[in-house]
C-alpha cells in the first residue's frame, strides 16, 4: 500500500459537526485490483489535533503541512514546524478551507520574519538563493542550496508561490460550473485535470461515458502525454545545453500542438472534454490529419533519440546525472516517469483504469520501466512512452466506431456523495477527490497531483548532483508548479 | 622591433577589432539557428543590443562598492589595447615597439581578473559562482595559450606578434611541421574555453547555476553590461585573429589601398572560418559536466607540451 492522497474537510456544518481527514491509501502490487482504501479521522473542532504519520510514511509529508496551514489541523509530531501553503505574512489562526473563511475577503499581511531555511553549515559552506523569479520564463520556486565548492549539500524547496486558493473557490459551485476551474488548474495537464475532474463528478453522478466519448478522450490524453514527453526531452537537452536537441524538440513540440489546436480548437486541447463526455467529434479528416502528424512526430523522435545516443557528449551528461533511488521513490510515492525510471512498475491508466482503458476489450499496453533512476533513464522512459502513445493513438483511433458522444447529467447531482479517479497525466497519476454537499454542489474538491509527490524527490536526486547539473535534473523531472500549488 | 607597420595602420586594425567584434557574434548565431532549423535573429542583432543597452540607465546592488561602476570601462580598455597587438590587415612588425604577445595574454588575463572581481563585488551568489568557476579554468586556459604562442615563437625568435607573423608568413600549410599541427590542435581546443562558447559554457543559456561567464555579467546593468558584451565580442575577435596571426599570418605586401583592402579580405574570410567551426562545435555538442572541463583542456596542454618540446629539442 501506498499513499495516494490525503484530504481534510471542514464538515462542521453538516451533522457530523466536526473536521474529518481522509487517508486515502492504493495497493502498489503489481495486478492488485482497482481499489482505493479511506482511512477516516474525525477530529474535534476544539481541539484540531491528529498523530502525526511522516516519520512513518514520508509522502504524508507535505500533506499533513498543508493541512495545518489550511486547515488548523496540527499533525502532532511532525518532525517539520514551518509552514508550507501559507508564507511570511500570513497572520496566525487564519485557515482558508476552514468553511468560517470567506474566500473573497482580503487578510491583512503581517510583518514577518525571514523563512528559516534548513541549510547545513560548516567550514567553507555557502548557500546558493535561486529564484523565486528566475532568468527564463518559467514558473516560480525558491531553491535554497548549500554548498561546499560545487557540491550539493542540502537542497530545500520553497514552492506555493502560484497558490490561487483554486479548491476554496470551487466549493459551493455547481460541480459542472467548477469545471473550467479544475481543466485550468494547469496549462500543461489541462486535458488530464480536467478528464480526473469529470471522472470523479461521473462516479457520483453514476452515469457511463458513451464508449466513442471514452475512445476520444482517450486518444487526448495520450496526445497532451506525447507531445509533453517530446517537450520534455527537448527540455531535457536544454538543460545539458546541446542545442540541436532544445531545437528538434521544440518543433516537433509545437506540430503537435498545433495538431491539438485543429482537434480540440486549443493548443493545450481544453474544452474538449465535458463532464458526461466530449464536446467535439473526432471526424474522419481529423483523424487522417492526427495520423500524418504522428507519423511525422515518430520519425523526428527515433531521429532525435538517435543524435542523442550516438553523441558522447550528451550521454556523458545525462548517465549518473540526479539518481533517485528505488527505496527513495517508494517512500515518498513517487508518481509517473519518475518513479518508473527508478524501477517502479505504475501507471494509473492499468492500476486505475479510466477512459478508454477501462473498456472491456482491454488495450494491449506496456508499462515501461527503467532501473538506474538517473536523467538518462527518465529520458529513456519519456522516449519508449512517447512510441508507445503514438502506437496506442493508432490502435484507438481503429477502435472508433460511431456513436454518441455525451451522456446528460442531471443538474443538480446526487448530494452527499464522495467521488475519486485516478489518472495518468504526463508527469504521473494524479488523484481527484471529489465531495458533494446536500444540495449537490461542491463541497470540497482536491487534486493531489504527481507533481506534488514528485518535488521532494527532485531535491533529494539534486543532492546526488553538483549545483550546475541541478538544471538539467530539474528538467528531467520536469514538474509543474500550478499543479501542486493550486 | 621597428618595422614599417605605421601607427595609423595599428589603430585601423584595433577599431577594426573592436567594430567587427559583434558582426562575427552574430554570424555566429546565425550560422547555429541555421543548424538547428531555425530562422535566427539577424546578423547585426549584437549591434542592436548593444544600442539598446547604451541608452538605458544603470542599476546597481547596495552591496557594490564604487570600484563596481568603472570595472565594464576597465575591461572593455583592457581588451581593446591587447587587440592593438595583433596584426590583422598586414604582418610585420609596427613602427613603434607596442607591446608581445606576453603582454597581450597578461591583458586578456588581467581583463578577466577585473570581470571577476566585479562579479565578488555585487555579491551576489551568481556572481561568486561565475567567479570561482571562472578562475577554475583560466588557470588551465592561459598556460595553454601561452606554450601554443612560445612553440612557434621559439621557430622565430620573437614574440612580437607582426614579427613573428612575418616570418612564420614565409612559410604555408605544407611547410607545417609536427609543432605546428600540434599547436593548432592545442589552439582549437582552447578556442571555445577563451571565447565562452560550448563545450566549456553556454553563451546563450538563461540557467543561472550553470553561467560561467555570464554569471559574472548577471549585476551589470545598462552601459556597464554594454561594455562587458562589447569586451566579449572583442575578446572573441582578439582570440581570433591572434589565432590566424600564429598559424595564417599569409597576408599582402604593398602600401596601396588595394592591398590595404585585400589585407581586409583575407583577415575577414580567415575569421569566418574560425566562426564557422566555432558555430559548428558548438551545434554538435553538449556542454561538458563542469568536472570533465580540466580533462578536456588538458588535451589541449598535451599537445601544447608536446609542441613547444618539439621546437626546443
Amino acid at each position: 500500500m501506498a499513499l495516494a492522497t490525503l484530504v481534510a474537510s471542514d464538515e462542521t456544518t453538516t451533522p457530523d459537526a466536526d473536521l474529518k481527514v481522509r487517508y486515502i491509501f492504493e495497493p502498489t502490487a503489481p495486478g492488485a485490483p482497482d481499489q482505493f482504501v479511506t482511512l477516516l479521522v474525525s477530529v474535534d473542532p476544539a481541539r484540531a489535533e491528529v498523530p502525526s504519520l511522516t516519520a512513518g510514511i514520508p509522502a504524508a509529508n507535505w500533506h499533513e503541512r498543508e493541512m495545518r496551514d489550511l486547515f488548523g489541523i496540527v499533525p502532532l509530531g511532525h518532525p517539520d514546524p514551518r509552514p508550507l501553503v501559507v508564507h511570511d505574512g500570513w497572520p496566525q489562526g487564519v485557515f482558508p478551507l476552514r468553511k468560517s473563511f470567506d474566500g473573497s475577503r482580503r487578510v491583512s499581511i503581517e510583518p514577518a520574519e525571514e523563512f528559516p531555511h534548513l541549510a547545513a553549515t560548516g567550514e567553507g559552506v555557502f548557500e546558493i538563493p535561486v529564484g523565486p523569479i528566475h532568468a527564463g520564463i518559467i514558473e516560480p520556486g525558491h531553491f535554497r542550496f548549500t554548498s561546499v565548492g560545487e557540491t550539493v549539500l542540502h537542497l530545500d524547496a520553497r514552492l506555493f508561490y502560484t497558490h490561487r486558493g483554486l479548491e476554496k473557490r470551487m466549493e459551493g459551485l455547481s460541480p459542472l460550473d467548477a469545471f473550467s476551474i479544475a481543466e485550468r488548474i494547469c496549462g500543461v495537464c489541462s486535458l488530464a485535470h480536467g478528464l480526473g475532474y469529470c471522472e470523479a463528478l461521473e462516479h457520483i453522478a453514476g452515469i457511463d461515458v458513451p464508449p466513442r466519448a471514452r475512445l476520444i478522450r482517450s486518444i487526448a490524453l495520450e496526445l497532451e502525454r506525447l507531445y509533453n514527453h517530446v517537450g520534455d526531452i527537448g527540455n531535457m537537452c536544454a538543460g545539458a545545453s546541446f542545442h540541436y536537441g532544445t531545437a528538434t524538440g521544440l518543433r516537433l513540440k509545437e506540430a503537435l500542438q498545433q495538431m491539438n489546436e485543429r482537434l480540440a480548437g486549443n493548443r493545450f486541447l481544453r474544452g474538449l472534454v465535458i463532464p458526461g463526455g466530449v464536446r467535439l467529434d473526432l471526424s474522419n479528416d481529423v483523424a487522417r490529419d492526427l495520423n500524418t502528424t504522428l507519423e511525422h512526430t515518430l520519425a523526428g523522435l527515433d531521429g532525435l533519440m538517435g543524435r542523442i545516443e550516438a553523441n558522447p557528449s550528451i550521454v556523458d551528461r545525462l548517465d549518473d546525472t540526479g539518481i533517485l533511488s528505488y527505496q527513495a521513490a517508494r517512500d515518498l510515492a513517487v508518481a509517473g516517469v519518475a518513479a518508473r525510471a527508478s524501477g517502479i512498475d505504475r501507471d494509473a491508466r492499468r492500476d486505475h483504469p479510466h477512459g478508454a482503458f477501462a473498456d472491456r476489450a482491454p488495450l494491449d499496453f506496456h508499462v515501461v520501466t527503467a532501473s538506474a533512476g538517473d536523467a538518462m533513464a527518465r529520458m529513456t522512459v519519456r522516449a519508449l512512452e512517447a512510441r508507445e502513445s503514438i502506437r496506442l493513438i493508432g490502435e484507438l483511433i481503429r477502435r472508433l466506431e460511431p456513436g454518441s458522444l455525451q451522456t446528460i447529467l442531471t443538474d443538480p447531482l446526487p448530494g452527499g456523495r464522495i467521488g475519486i479517479s485516478a489518472i495518468e497525466s504526463p508527469r504521473g497519476a494524479a488523484v481527484h477527490w471529489l465531495r458533494t454537499d446536500s444540495h449537490g454542489r461542491v463541497d470540497r474538491y482536491h487534486l493531489r497531483s504527481p507533481s506534488y509527490h514528485n518535488w521532494p524527490a527532485v531535491a533529494l536526486a539534486g543532492q546526488t548532483a553538483i549545483v550546475p547539473d541541478f538544471p538539467l535534473v530539474n528538467k528531467s523531472f520536469e514538474l509543474c508548479y500550478s499543479c501542486t500549488d493550486r | 622591433m621597428i618595422g614599417d607597420r605605421s601607427f595609423g595602420l595599428v589603430c585601423l586594425e584595433m577599431a577594426l577589432l573592436l567594430l567587427a567584434g559583434p558582426l562575427v557574434t552574430g554570424t555566429i548565431q546565425k550560422i547555429k539557428a541555421r543548424l538547428q532549423c531555425r530562422t535566427g535573429a539577424d546578423l547585426l542583432q549584437p549591434y542592436r543590443d548593444l544600442a539598446k543597452l547604451f541608452r538605458k540607465d544603470s542599476v546597481q546592488a547596495d552591496t557594490a562598492s564604487g570600484f563596481f561602476r568603472s570595472i565594464p570601462v576597465l575591461v572593455l580598455a583592457a581588451t581593446v589595447t591587447a587587440g592593438a597587438l595583433v596584426p590583422v590587415i598586414r604582418v610585420g612588425p609596427p613602427a613603434l615597439p607596442l607591446g608581445d604577445a606576453i603582454l597581450l595574454l597578461g591583458l586578456l588575463a588581467l581583463a578577466r581578473f577585473l570581470t571577476a572581481i566585479g562579479a565578488l563585488d555585487a555579491g551576489g551568489a551568481f556572481g561568486g559562482m561565475g567567479a570561482s568557476r571562472e578562475m577554475t579554468i583560466a588557470p588551465l586556459v592561459e598556460p595553454v595559450l601561452m606554450m601554443v604562442v612560445f612553440s612557434t615563437a621559439v621557430a622565430a625568435g620573437t614574440t612580437e606578434l607582426g614579427a613573428l607573423a612575418a616570418h612564420r608568413g614565409t612559410e604555408w600549410l605544407l611547410a607545417w611541421r609536427a609543432a605546428d599541427f600540434l599547436g593548432f590542435a592545442a589552439m582549437l581546443m582552447l578556442l571555445p574555453a577563451e571565447t565562452g562558447r560550448i563545450p566549456v559554457d553556454n553563451p546563450d543559456t538563461h540557467l543561472e547555476l550553470t553561467m560561467l561567464h555570464e554569471g559574472m555579467l548577471l549585476e551589470h546593468s545598462g552601459p556597464g553590461l554594454g561594455c562587458m558584451l562589447l569586451a566579449s565580442h572583442t575578446r572573441q575577435m582578439v582570440t581570433l585573429a591572434l589565432v590566424s596571426a600564429l598559424f595564417f599570418p599569409a597576408g599582402p605586401a604593398g602600401t596601396g589601398a588595394a592591398s590595404l583592402l585585400l589585407g581586409v579580405g583575407t583577415s575577414a574570410a580567415k575569421i569566418l572560418v574560425l566562426a564557422i567551426f566555432l558555430a559548428l562545435v558548438e551545434s554538435s555538442y553538449a556542454k561538458l559536466r563542469l568536472f570533465r572541463v580540466p580533462q578536456y583542456l588538458g588535451i589541449g596542454f598535451v599537445c601544447a607540451l608536446v609542441a613547444l618540446a618539439l621546437r626546443i629539442l
